[in-house]
């Protein structure tokens, strides 16, 4: 498989010391891992939020961060499509105005703003939800408008934080099959975090195991099932895989 | 929104014993208020409030306030954000700092002030090589209120600004936003109740201002008399005057304190409901 982005990531916050490598085409990349291990912290750092002391991000031809050549740019050109954890949705915006709110010009009402906005949240079928409030909306809802809110800028690479996490079992069984039909068709490479082994082949993904700010495997789910290299690769693929249909988490 | 805190009865004092015994506070609370409101009959009143000192104390009150307000907004509202957004020794310092002019007495503020922009005071040269006189003027006034109302705007707005989960402002930067973009076009928005509730707050501080502001501007009419200054100057001649003065201020306040629990409805009131149920934030 031929990387289409890649991270080196060094740095130090608080506790967490993190030291990763990671890569990943157009099929989405899962990251895996104990709580506090540092996914959340590597989403936000290759979206900009955070600089690390060294390393290198680059997604397609374009470099984001080079420690040894100087650059880092800033979040907004960085074309990432970040959609945190519960889905950071504004609140004082209705959904057209959440989707509409990365386009150019930011007169967010304008015509073609509109227009592409509505688009997305027709391919995402939340058209529907246009004129609503974030707040009035299911979990399942608020996922798919937030998905929209970060495809609308087309991204070169979407960060996803838990994006089924917050949904009920029965929305999630239907969203994380959307969810993979939609990556698919987008052909936008993701790196999505899940604690969830049904998620990570629905999804097809290549996992990424992080603990304690390391990667300490990586590799599809069935490698990793019967080749475990740490407890916690056993405790979430091993025995899930050999009893399908077992939850994990939540 | 039920503010209640619903003790289940085992552990409630009961209903009845509990109010009696809340009634003495209750009765000194209200009780003044009441007396305000029947001191005078609508004649005096009217009588009152034709009192050459009533209109120039109201509206330089006004003026003033407004100036306050603005300086405090604007000056307050970085403040406020830098708070917020910082954890370390120095922020806690500086929340200190801030909620100074709150536990000082209003008497040593008006000292203090004048240790600052008086002829002999810290900035007494400077401002004298400028040609600025501050103590026992207008600016004066505005000075003081300033001072004495910045702090329940400052720790009301960091509060605010506090609870802006800081991933919505990550999404607004890789959707595009600059900084400053995503500052005016999620963080202010989304804390915007907190901003208001306490810019009221502050200019109520701003309004019933009296020590520091006699101390440190003095009390001339037209000048630095606003109308907490003028009660007090009335009360030695007309004691109608004062009631009326008192009565307009007290319908202020009143008023302030009922705007600030219905805020204005629609989307200020729809975000404030979504931040209390704690909706976007984990």
């Amino acid at each position: 498989m031929n990387p289409t982005w890649h991270a080196k990531v060094r740095m130090r916050i608080g506790e967490l010391d993190l030291d990763v490598r990671l890569d990943g085409g157009v099929r989405p990349v899962a990251l895996v891992g104990p709580n506090g291990s540092g996914k959340t912290t590597l989403l936000r750092t290759i979206a900009g939020a955070y600089r690390p002391s060294a390393g290198v991000i680059a997604v397609g031809e374009r470099v984001l961060f080079d420690s040894g050549r100087g650059i880092d740019l800033p979040p907004e050109e960085r074309r990432v499509g970040y959609v945190p954890q519960g889905y950071g949705l504004f609140p004082h915006l209705r959904v057209l105005d959440n989707v509409s709110f990365g386009l150019a010009g930011s007169s967010q009402r304008d015509n073609g703003g509109r227009a592409s906005a509505l688009a997305v949240l027709e391919q995402l079928e939340a058209d529907h939800l246009a004129e609503r409030w974030p707040d009035t909306l299911s979990g399942g809802e608020r996922q798919r408008v937030a998905l929209a809110r970060a495809l609308v800028t087309e991204p070169h690479i979407l960060l996803l934080d838990e994006p089924l996490a917050a949904l009920d079992a029965a929305a999630r069984r239907t969203m994380r099959r959307r969810l993979a039909e939609r990556l698919e068709e987008s052909a936008v490479p993701a790196l999505v975090i899940t604690h969830d082994v049904h998620d990570i082949v629905a999804l097809n993904a290549d996992v990424h195991v992080m603990e304690e700010g390391r990667i300490v495997q990586r590799g599809p789910a069935d490698a990793l099932a019967t080749h475990p290299a740490t407890e916690f690769v056993a405790e979430v693929f091993a025995s899930p895989l050999a009893a399908r249909g077992s939850r994990l988490r939540r | 929104m039920n503010r209640r805190a619903n003790l289940p009865d085992s552990l409630g004092t009961g209903r009845w014993p509990s109010l009696a015994a809340a009634v003495p506070m209750l009765v000194l609370l209200a009780l003044p208020v009441v007396a305000l409101a029947l001191a005078s009959s609508p004649a005096e009143l009217a009588a009152g409030a034709r009192h050459p000192l009533f209109l120039p104390a109201l509206g330089l009150t006004a003026r003033t306030t407004v100036a306050s307000l603005v300086i405090v907004v604007a000056a307050g509202t970085p403040l406020a954000w830098w708070l917020a957004a910082s954890s370390g020794r120095l922020a806690r310092g500086v929340e200190q700092l801030v909620d100074l002019p709150i536990v000082l007495p209003p008497a040593v503020l008006g000292i203090a002030l004048l240790q600052t922009f008086g002829r002999n005071g810290l900035l007494g040269g400077p401002l004298e090589a400028l040609g600025l006189q501050v103590p026992f003027t207008t600016a004066a006034v505005v000075v003081t209120q300033v001072v004495v109302a910045s702090p329940f705007y400052v720790q009301s707005a960091a509060a605010a600004f506090r609870r802006v989960d800081r991933d919505l402002l990550i999404v607004a930067r890789t959707l595009g936003r600059s900084p400053a973009g995503a500052f005016f076009g999620v963080a202010v928005p989304v804390a915007l109740p907190g901003l208001v509730s306490g810019a009221a707050l502050a200019w109520a501080r701003a309004i019933g201002e009296f020590g520091a502001t006699l101390l440190f501007a003095g009390n001339l009419p037209g000048r630095t008399q606003t109308a907490p200054l003028a009660i007090y100057t009335a009360l030695e001649s007309d004691v109608q005057a004062a009631v009326a003065l008192s009565l307009v201020l007290a319908a202020v306040a009143v008023l302030l304190l009922l705007g600030l629990r219905a805020l204005p409805g629609g989307r200020l009131r729809r975000v404030m409901e979504a931040v209390a149920a704690g909706a976007f934030r984990r």
